[in-house]
């Protein structure tokens, strides 16, 4: 147990882990002030968390340490663990339910799971096929990707992917959907060995 | 290491800098997914969002091309411009200053600003393909000059984006920087005008980096067009990009000469002068169109 503590320590990036986690505690306080523009906050908040995960797998000296009698598997499952940060995030924010705003709770919390596991699924793929910082291009793609479908649900009439109030089922399937989908990458992701 | 083969001055050294940060560009996965996807949802709204009348509320698209390609190309320019840091000792041997390179790296808003233009065209076109209400806010129910002014803000923030990118390589650091940036900047752009877009002082919301300016979902049918003065709201728009530049210029202390801070000052207070202008003049009120019957609710 110490050496995993050890190494996830000294081998995550802290910095960008916790301070995107730190922005959405940001948008989080925002919500508390204006509860009225919850149906952008709240993307916002899922964007920083995911973009968090996105983070887990920055590792520079990737090519070196992938090699080691350790192993590639042993390190990328031991990298989930920073994944638990977003995600406590993520939850109690949700709890706490900001400026009142009428979160669904395990919805919402549905929500954050599934992007935070799809995103941490592409971060380990990528880290997989020996990609050192794939955070830098991942969170930035994901946190426009989270906040996308609040200027489609403008636009289009197909109702939105955040709904605040009363949760849609078609909406809880495509969180479902996502879920799964970050699922079966974590696990293509998580078999020990390098490339596929 | 193309850069060593460049002449070591000269506006012939700097054009060929240029030409190499254009095609970076060019060439960046993020951007051309950008790209991809706004046309892509364009041509979903034209296909989808149908109305016997013609295309709903064809003023407020020029949001997509801003939205999918202006933010993709942040991300981009910023990656592209950290991405010159990672070699920062062999780049050091090459020709010109950090500022110098910097401000060939503003060329890499060029292919934003193409695709932006592309996007209008073809919004413009298809609009005229398919038709437009004739009550709704286009051209023959507005001035062409404020249209066109609309339509092109689509182009100038994907510009603006480049350079937001550029400035945001140069200073922030730290992992992450774009993802914070693209979410500040949706952020501040929607909380910065919507608590005021339907009061009497809706044309003070002209501060932000991108402006709504057409409402199409009225219960009565009506769209309502926000004042203000577009044509003085896309100089803004132009000043804030070569503000973002002589930022990220600024970033090099050696760049920091007496000339260039007036330069700096002198954008600076046309910057401010053309968002007076943009809030103070043009549509003085909010305008709402006649009704549009086919869009009466209940």
């Amino acid at each position: 147990m110490s050496a995993r503590l050890w190494y996830l320590r000294r081998g995550v990036a802290w910095l960008p882990v916790l301070g995107s986690c730190g922005v959405a505690t940001v948008a989080a306080l925002l919500m508390v002030r204006w509860p009225g523009d919850a149906f952008l906050l709240a993307p916002a908040v899922l964007a920083c968390c995911a973009a968090s995960a996105a983070f887990a797998y920055d590792e520079d000296a990737l090519p070196v340490v992938a090699v080691t009698p350790r192993g590639a598997g042993w390190r990328r499952a031991n990298r989930l663990a920073a994944v638990l940060v977003p995600l406590s995030v993520w939850a109690v924010l949700v709890a706490l339910r900001p400026g009142d705003v009428p979160l669904a709770r395990p919805e919402w919390w549905l929500v954050g799971g599934a992007a935070v596991l799809l995103v941490t699924g592409a971060a380990a793929l990528a880290s997989r096929r020996l990609v050192p910082a794939p955070g830098s291009v991942l969170a930035p793609v994901v946190a426009l990707a989270a906040v996308a479908p609040v200027t489609l649900s403008g636009m289009f009439s197909w109702g939105t992917l955040y709904p605040i109030g009363d949760f849609p089922d078609p909406v809880r399937t495509v969180w479902l959907g996502v879920a799964l989908s970050g699922a079966a990458v974590c696990a293509v992701a998580l078999r020990p060995g390098l490339r596929p | 290491m193309s850069s060593l083969s460049l002449p070591a001055s000269g506006i012939a050294g700097h054009r060929a800098m240029a030409v190499i940060e254009a095609r970076r560009m060019a060439r960046h996965p993020v951007f051309l997914l950008g790209v991809v996807l706004g046309l892509v949802v364009l041509g979903l709204y034209f296909v989808l969002v149908d109305d016997e009348t013609g295309v709903p509320v064809v003023l407020s698209l020029p949001l997509l091309g801003a939205f999918y390609i202006g933010l993709t190309t942040v991300i981009a320019a910023a990656l592209l411009t950290r991405s010159t840091e990672v070699a920062v000792e062999a780049v050091a041997t090459a020709p010109g200053t950090e500022a110098r390179r910097t401000l060939a790296l503003a060329a890499a808003g060029i292919p934003p600003l193409v695709a932006g233009l592309v996007f209008s065209v073809v919004l413009v076109v298809a609009a005229k393909g398919i038709g437009v209400a004739p009550q709704e806010w286009w051209f023959g129910t507005l001035p062409d000059w404020q249209v066109w002014s609309i339509v092109l803000q689509c182009p100038v923030a994907c510009l603006d984006g480049a350079l937001l990118g550029v400035l945001t390589g140069r200073w922030l650091r730290f992992r992450g920087a774009p993802a914070v940036v693209v979410v500040a900047l949706i952020v501040v752009t929607l909380l910065g005008q919507a608590p005021i877009l339907e009061t009497a002082g809706s044309e003070w919301r002209l501060w932000v980096p991108w402006a709504i300016w057409h409402m199409g979902d009225n219960p009565d049918g009506t769209q309502t067009l926000i004042a203000g003065n577009p044509a003085a709201y896309l100089g803004y728009l132009l000043a804030l990009g070569v503000l973002a530049v002589l930022g990220a210029m600024w970033h090099d202390r050696t760049a920091r000469t007496p000339r260039f801070r007036a330069l700096v000052a002198a954008v600076a207070v046309a910057a401010v002068a053309l968002f007076v202008l943009a809030a103070t003049t043009g549509n003085r009120d909010n305008r709402d169109s006649d009704p549009i019957p086919s869009r009466v609710e209940g």
